[in-house]
């Protein structure tokens, strides 16, 4: 038997993401709820806010059975929390059984079928939770229903002024106020009376003055409410308007309306509105204890079914991450100590033996790194849900129309990259809406569609995952940019005209610079793009634009699948090995030292009629120039990232491995030139070579 | 379009919520807890704000005097759960201006908002 929710399979999946957190929170906090000796009100508050929290989710999408019990838990809850009862185990006991319940109740969500769970035996349980000195529950939010006989009677009313308030009226009349009697009366059990009457009268005071009513406010406030409402209200609106504000107030069963006077029985005009329906009481949520079938103990009803999924802590998985990156290290020195052997002994048994283990061992160990990669991927769909919204709202700020496409919502990526690409994106989307996309009648002015189309792709490349976002605006004017570079400072002019568009355009990741002439509240100032860049590369990422003006601008974000293990280049330098991360690298050179020019005092090599700018990692890592005795032969590593290309002078190439990324530890720190450090095959450690610093570098 | 604050601690009603408003024309922004919104309140300058009470950081009742601080016409419709009648009873006195009980019902969250903002 299906529950009939009422919630949408997207808002179901992130209703039970909530509810878990919830009741991890319960789990934990009721355990050191108890462990704690003195009574921690914070963590009370959080187990009651959690609680809370779920009463509400599970009412509004009507399951009614958790939103009761967790109605009963919060009461017992709230009693804890103002010190009426104090923390006692068995008291911990029912709210631990209490969570039980609750997932089996989640779990009837999962399986879209009512379990037989009965909850009479803990609601009973919850609802006797007693200690001595307890205040009796109050019942305050459940008013007595009095019976309203006849809502359309024409009963005779009245409201009795002192001189004073009478002398007030006399006055406001002359001023010609109308002085208006109104009479409401309220649904039968609406939600918190009293505070509707007091919102009630609050909304006539809006018209005008209310000289007088009967419940008074004070009374209100102390809840001497009842189910009728009369009031005096004087104001300058006429009749209509009267009738509206009754007709928008909530809660209201009957009004009528009459001129006031002091024989208020020759009153004229008398009316009735009637409000718009409202949804009755039988969405309340019941008191405890009532309603629940008879059936099984909770207990038994607790039994869990099968669940397809575990919860696993991301701690869990880092170090599981952790531990497999280990394993990777002793899979490369495993093989390295074979080849020794194989090398060193002749392939006896035994060393056969072991070389088959070890070929087994790797095997798996690759296994496992591919699984547990797996288990720490998400689809980036969690993250791009939020942007069509945000598209949508943007470009409603900005006066824009956008038609906004994403594909690749299913790609999937380590779950920590994830948490860091997001702000990124929301930037360089903005910025897209902002200042890519022309506003509707530009873009008909240039023959354009009044529509601007704005892609977000997510692909799967190669290692990689890549991001790309396209928009068909005006595009980013490489002049425009050295223009900007050149009034902030960042460039010098000279420099500026030696620059290729690319390199120009590349200009806006510099921190400090902002091409548009006015900043809107949405994006220009001047901020972002560097941060942007920066963001990436903390993740190993790359970021390149392509842009045409007056077509479009492309950003293509490529991403690595998980941080915590790379493929790399190893490269020696003065004995000692080094790992260039492979996806920087795009190919490596063989060349003779008098291929080496001089370009401004600086050394290149041209590759392929370009201009390479040449960095000897020997001088950067090592301090140590290079030597007259030096080799005739260089190896040059040629990287690139974010377009900006350059080669590193090393003294040889090692080979390419994966390697695990371990960081540098935090008694040594940032080091420039270097983003960490790794074991390789023969245990030693070689340190990797951090590339975006490097280009940095050379290029200031 | 007038613009609509949604202050809920949970992710799941403020999507509920902001679906329904959204697709009665309202435009409408979000906020996690009380020192959120009173942020946004000052960034957005929403027409209305609905403010749930029980959040964790800062709560909807703190949020409701400090908004009300910065701008007294400021229009806040209190989102409560049955048994929290004091606390809105102090909120409406801190200035909010109706509240709903949770959970909502769509019609009603619209009538309310409706009059406060024509």
């Amino acid at each position: 038997m299906g529950l009939n929710l009422d919630a949408s399979p997207e808002e179901l999946k992130i209703f039970l993401e909530e509810v878990e957190e919830h009741f991890q929170t319960l789990e934990e906090d009721l355990i050191r709820l108890e462990k704690e000796e003195e009574f921690n009100e914070d963590l009370m508050q959080e187990i009651f806010r959690a609680s809370h929290t779920l009463k509400g989710s599970s009412a509004t999408i009507g399951h009614h059975r958790m939103a009761k019990l967790t109605h009963a838990m919060e009461n017992v809850l709230d009693k804890l929390r103002k010190k009426q009862l104090s923390v006692t185990s068995n008291l911990v006991d029912v709210l631990f059984e209490c969570l039980d319940c609750l997932r089996v109740l989640r779990d009837e969500i999962i399986n879209d079928e009512e379990s037989d769970l009965d909850l009479q035996e803990i609601l009973e349980k919850l609802g006797t939770v007693k200690e001595p000195g307890e205040i009796p529950a109050a019942t305050t939010d459940q008013p007595a229903a009095p019976g309203i006989s006849c809502i359309w009677a024409e009963t005779d009313f009245s409201i009795e002024l002192t001189w004073e308030e009478k002398d007030t009226l006399h006055n406001a009349i002359e001023q010609r106020l109308h002085p208006y009697l109104v009479r409401l009366t309220f649904e039968v059990e609406p939600e918190m009376l009293a505070v509707r009457a007091f919102v009630t009268v609050r909304a006539f005071e809006e018209l005008g003055e209310v000289v007088k009513s009967n419940p008074t406010e004070e009374e209100i406030e102390k809840e001497h409410v009842t189910d009728t409402l009369v009031l005096l209200l004087l104001t300058k609106e006429d009749e209509a308007r009267v009738k509206k504000l009754v007709g928008e107030l909530s809660n209201i069963a009957t009004c009528q309306i009459k001129l006031y006077s002091h024989d208020t029985t020759k009153s004229h005009p008398e009316s009735g509105v009637q409000p718009q329906e409202e949804a009755g009481p039988e969405t309340k949520i019941k008191p405890v204890g009532n309603g629940a079938k008879p059936g099984e103990a909770a207990k038994n009803g607790a039994a869990k079914k099968a669940n397809r999924t575990v919860r696993v802590d991301v701690e869990l998985l880092d170090s599981l991450m952790n531990l497999v990156g280990e394993l990777v290290i002793d899979r490369t020195r495993l093989f390295q100590i074979l080849g020794n052997l194989e090398i060193n002994y002749e392939m006896d048994e035994v060393s056969q033996d072991l070389g088959r283990t070890s070929v087994h061992i790797a095997r798996v160990t690759t296994q496992l790194q591919e699984q547990i990669m797996k288990a720490r991927m998400l689809p980036v769909e969690n993250l791009f849900n939020k942007f069509p919204r945000m598209v949508r709202d943007l470009s409603q700020k900005a006066g824009k129309e956008i038609d906004f496409v994403m594909t690749g919502q299913e790609t999937e990526l380590d779950r920590s990259i994830i948490e860091e690409i997001g702000d990124p994106l929301i930037h360089l989307l903005r910025n897209a809406v902002d200042h890519g996309i022309e506003p509707p009648d530009a873009r008909e002015a240039g023959g354009k569609n009044r529509i601007g189309k704005l892609k977000l792709q997510a692909s799967h490349e190669e290692n990689h995952i890549v991001i790309t976002i396209n928009d068909d605006g005006r595009g980013i004017d490489a002049e425009t940019v050295k223009k900007s570079g050149v009034k902030k400072g960042l460039i010098t002019e000279e420099q500026a005209k030696r620059l290729t568009d690319k390199e120009a355009i590349n200009l806006i990741f510099l921190s400090g610079l902002s091409t548009v002439a006015n900043v809107t509240d949405v994006s220009g100032r001047g901020v972002g793009m560097d941060v942007v860049r920066n963001n990436i590369e903390k993740i190993n990422g790359a970021i390149e634009i392509n842009s045409v003006v007056g077509q479009g601008t492309e950003f293509k974000i490529k991403l690595p699948l998980t941080l915590a293990i790379i493929r790399a280049l190893l490269v020696s330098i003065e004995k000692s090995v080094y790992a260039i991360p492979l996806s920087t690298v795009t190919e490596t050179i063989r060349m003779q030292k008098d291929q080496i020019e001089f370009v401004n005092n600086r050394e290149v090599i041209v590759v392929r009629g370009k201009v390479l700018p040449l960095l000897r990692l020997k001088r950067v890592f090592t301090g140590i120039n290079f030597t007259d005795e030096e080799r005739e032969k260089l190896f040059v590593v040629v990287v690139n990232l974010a377009g900006q290309q350059i080669g590193f002078v090393v003294d040889s190439l090692v080979g390419e491995q994966e390697i695990v990324i371990k960081s540098l530890g935090k008694y040594i720190g940032d080091v420039q030139g270097i983003s960490g450090a790794t074991i390789l095959g023969d245990g030693n450690v070689a340190l990797i070579v951090d590339v975006s610093n490097l280009i940095k570098k050379i290029a200031s | 379009m007038p613009k609509v604050l949604l202050v809920d601690d949970a992710a799941f009603m403020r999507m509920r919520c902001a679906k329904l408003l959204t697709e009665n024309g309202y435009s409408v922004d979000e906020a996690e807890n009380g020192q959120e919104a009173i942020e946004k309140y000052q960034s957005i300058k929403p027409d209305l704000v609905l403010m749930d009470i029980t959040m964790p950081v800062m709560d909807g009742l703190t949020a409701v005097t400090e908004i009300k601080k910065i701008d007294p016409s400021a229009k806040i419709v209190m989102c409560s759960a049955l048994g929290q009648q004091n606390t809105v009873m102090t909120a409406i006195k801190a200035g909010a201006k109706d509240f709903i009980v949770k959970p909502y019902q769509p019609d009603k969250i619209l009538t309310t908002i409706k009059r406060f903002i024509d």
